[in-house]
């Protein structure tokens, strides 16, 4: 089965397929373990050594056709699991230019479902009037006019997301199961309870898409901290442990479970 | 031979065929309007406004406000997504502020309540478009919307109430477009008018202006109701504000809901009964009774005779003079009832005998006072403290302080000797970083 990552740069896709597979080699997946390695994972074991060395998994190329192809078990079910790892720049390029990429017309006509991933704590573009407001650095100094003459605000991600998941809709008639995926869940779990929440609260316009279209677009939203923390401060929280037990994914209910499921979701939610 | 010197390029395998365009920046032709409809409820709404800026600002709002809405109605999709967030501000502002020459006019919002999914569909008829059909230049039938519209929403820009140069022409306008819709009898019988001011903050701020618009606008009302008999008023008070409570009400009359409850706002200034007891939203089927059909005109209906045409003033009646019947009031005894006497019933006094409480007596605890004998602490002398010079007689010539031998003689040079120790410079104070 072909489960199609699709999100734009810098939403944490190729960590999440690093720290997956790391989970998976390390019997980290719960109930689901690997079977058998089909290609080539020198970019994963390579993302791997990163995280071990507390660095961020470098970005995909634009033309990198790397992914994730591996046999799996789970209980008596087998079945064969192939992720692609495609860069944000090339989905970006895509809506932009409102014409879809083939490889990724392909695989989403294929695929059983998809992983969709949306990037937790930073700004969003949901500042609308930020433009016209002027930058105030404190409370005692009086707001100074924006020095730069207001543009067009970039469509925000969730607006983009829908975009997405409607020509995809276009594309599939049976139901397509999508697993969003909120990285660097670790920055905004202090203040949200579940990812869900965090969802409706930050990128409404696709929390109401999903919740209108369930039929069709039977959904779960899981958080994810694929490296675990921040990299690149001083402390190191806990230097001892692993990157495959730094990694944890936090569910609908708000509790934490393997990075595998996400992936167990999809399988659960195919459609036969 | 020929095939290879032609010019002709060689068709594209299948699976090399041009993958599939986007959707989603662009206005929708009155064709695609169609497929989209053929899919499901839908509904088509026309703005008919003056200004182009009122009537776009009304579909952005609604837009807008349904992007942080968390009610039971829910943003379900749209065909012309970015074209919407480019109304907000969002994205390139390309072909979403005003409609192209390709006839590609409608704006799509797919809102769902309670699970189904309704389609609405914007088209506008502003500005020239507006003036051309009030004036009576074009007809309503050549408007490409009208005769389709499942709702038509005259639109009033406060601003223009507001002014006491312009206010009257508001009112032209709306009556000869009444006039206009009535000629072509237009609307659809299943078709909803209602009247929308947009701006209403404007009017609200001026009680000039208020006074003003609240006899006129129930006279608009009321011309509008020889139309449809249902036609509501609606504020809105400002086209951008998303949270402003006219737009939520908009959205139900548009998806035929019941109107939301206004949150703990302070009460119009101007209360219109005819404004606020509207049933507008008395349950009705949600596709659209009208066909959408493109290119092909529709055939002329059979008028249908109407026994009471809507343009005859009502007709005045003599009243018919009935003699009052005198009836004899009949007379009745006047009964008078005698007072039924009841013995006030008397009930025995129970007497309690107080409870004696002997009072305790407690013996007061004497206290010997404690005598402290003062202590007496012999004088210590101190070696050298005392300077028995300064007793002494000074030499001859020569006067000595009785002070010496204490303090030091001040110097009046020395200013830290006579006002203390410089203050400490303080540094200003900096921020940290």
């Amino acid at each position: 089965m072909i489960i199609v990552p699709l999100g734009e740069q810098e939403t944490g896709k190729s960590s999440l397929l690093v720290a997956l597979y790391g989970a998976l080699v390390n019997h980290r997946a719960g109930d689901l373990r690997i079977v058998r390695t089909v290609d080539n994972v020198g970019f994963l074991s390579r993302g791997l050594q990163a995280f071990g060395r507390r660095e961020s998994v470098r970005r995909t190329p634009v033309e990198g056709d790397e992914r994730l192809v591996i046999e799996l078990a789970r209980g008596d079910q087998t079945v064969t699991l192939e992720l692609p790892d495609h860069s944000g720049e090339l989905l970006q390029q895509m809506l932009d230019e409102r014409v879809w990429d083939r490889e990724l017309h392909r695989q989403v006509s294929a695929a059983t479902g998809a992983l969709l991933f949306l990037r937790a704590g930073r700004p969003l573009g949901r500042q609308l009037d930020d433009r016209f407001s002027g930058t105030r650095a404190s409370y005692d100094e009086e707001p100074q006019p924006a020095l730069a003459p207001p543009g067009p605000t970039p469509v925000p991600p969730d607006a983009r997301a829908v975009d997405l998941l409607q020509e995809i809709l276009e594309e599939r008639s049976d139901p397509f199961p999508v697993a969003v995926v909120i990285s660097a869940w670790d920055r905004v779990s202090f203040a949200h309870g579940n990812p869900a929440g965090w969802l409706a609260d930050h990128e409404p316009l696709l929390a109401q898409f999903l919740a209108s279209n369930a039929g069709q677009l039977p959904h779960a939203v899981f958080g994810v901290s694929a490296q675990g923390s921040e990299f690149g401060g001083e402390s190191m929280d806990s230097p001892d442990e692993d990157p495959w037990d730094r990694a944890f994914v936090v569910g609908e209910d708000g509790l934490r479970g393997t990075l595998a499921e996400p992936i167990l979701w999809l399988l659960d939610a195919a459609p036969r | 031979m020929g095939d290879e010197f032609s010019d002709a390029q060689p068709e594209a395998p299948l699976d090399e065929a041009a993958p599939p365009r986007l959707f989603g920046p662009e206005r929708l032709n009155a064709e695609e309007a169609s497929r989209l409809l053929s899919r499901g409820p839908g509904r088509l709404v026309v703005w008919l406004g003056e200004e182009r800026e009122g009537t776009t600002s009304l579909t952005a709002a609604l837009y807008e406000s349904q992007r942080r809405a968390r009610g039971e109605t829910r943003f379900a999709g749209s065909w012309t997504l970015l074209a919407l967030e480019a109304l907000i501000g969002h994205g390139p502002a390309a072909s979403a502020e005003r409609a192209d020459d390709d006839g590609r006019e409608v704006l799509h919002l797919a809102l769902s309540v309670n699970g189904e999914a309704t389609h609405l569909l914007f088209a506008e008829l502003p500005g020239e478009a507006f003036r051309r059909l009030a004036d009576n230049e074009v007809s309503a039938d050549d408007g490409p919307w009208l005769r389709r519209a499942d709702r038509i929403a005259v639109v009033v820009d406060g601003e223009h109430i507001r002014d006491p140069t312009t206010r009257s022409n508001v009112l032209t306008r709306v009556r000869q477009l009444v006039e206009r819709l009535r000629a072509r009898e237009l609307p659809d019988q299943a078709c909803r008018l209602a009247l929308v001011v947009v701006r209403w903050d404007r009017v609200q701020d001026d009680i000039a202006a208020a006074g003003y618009w609240s006899t006129r606008e129930a006279e608009l009302l009321a011309d509008l109701r020889t139309l449809d008999a249902e036609a509501p008023a609606m504020h809105v008070a400002n086209g951008r504000n998303p949270d402003d409570h006219g737009i939520a009400v908009l959205r139900a009359w548009l998806l035929g809901t019941s109107p939301p409850e206004r949150e703990a706002t302070p009460a119009p200034q101007v209360a219109d009964p005819l404004v606020v007891a509207t049933p507008w939203n008395a349950p009705e089927p949600v596709q659209s009774t009208n066909a959408w059909q493109v290119d092909e005109p529709r055939a002329p209906e059979e008028p249908q005779a109407v026994e009471e045409p809507w343009h005859q003033e009502p007709r005045w009646e003599q009243p018919v003079y009935q003699e009052p019947v005198y009836q004899e009031p009949a007379y009745t005894e006047p009964v008078d009832p005698e007072p039924a006497h009841q013995e006030p019933a008397y009930t025995e006094p129970v007497y309690e005998e107080p409870v004696y409480e002997e009072p305790v007596y407690k013996e007061p605890v004497y206290q010997e006072p404690t005598y402290e004998q003062p202590r007496y602490e012999e004088p210590q002398y101190e070696e050298g403290r005392y300077d028995e010079s300064r007793f002494e007689s000074p030499p001859a010539g020569e006067r000595r302080s009785p002070f010496e031998g204490q303090r030091p003689e001040p110097d009046p040079s020395d200013e830290e000797w006579l006002y203390g120790p410089p203050p400490r410079r303080r540094l200003p104070w900096r921020r940290r970083r």
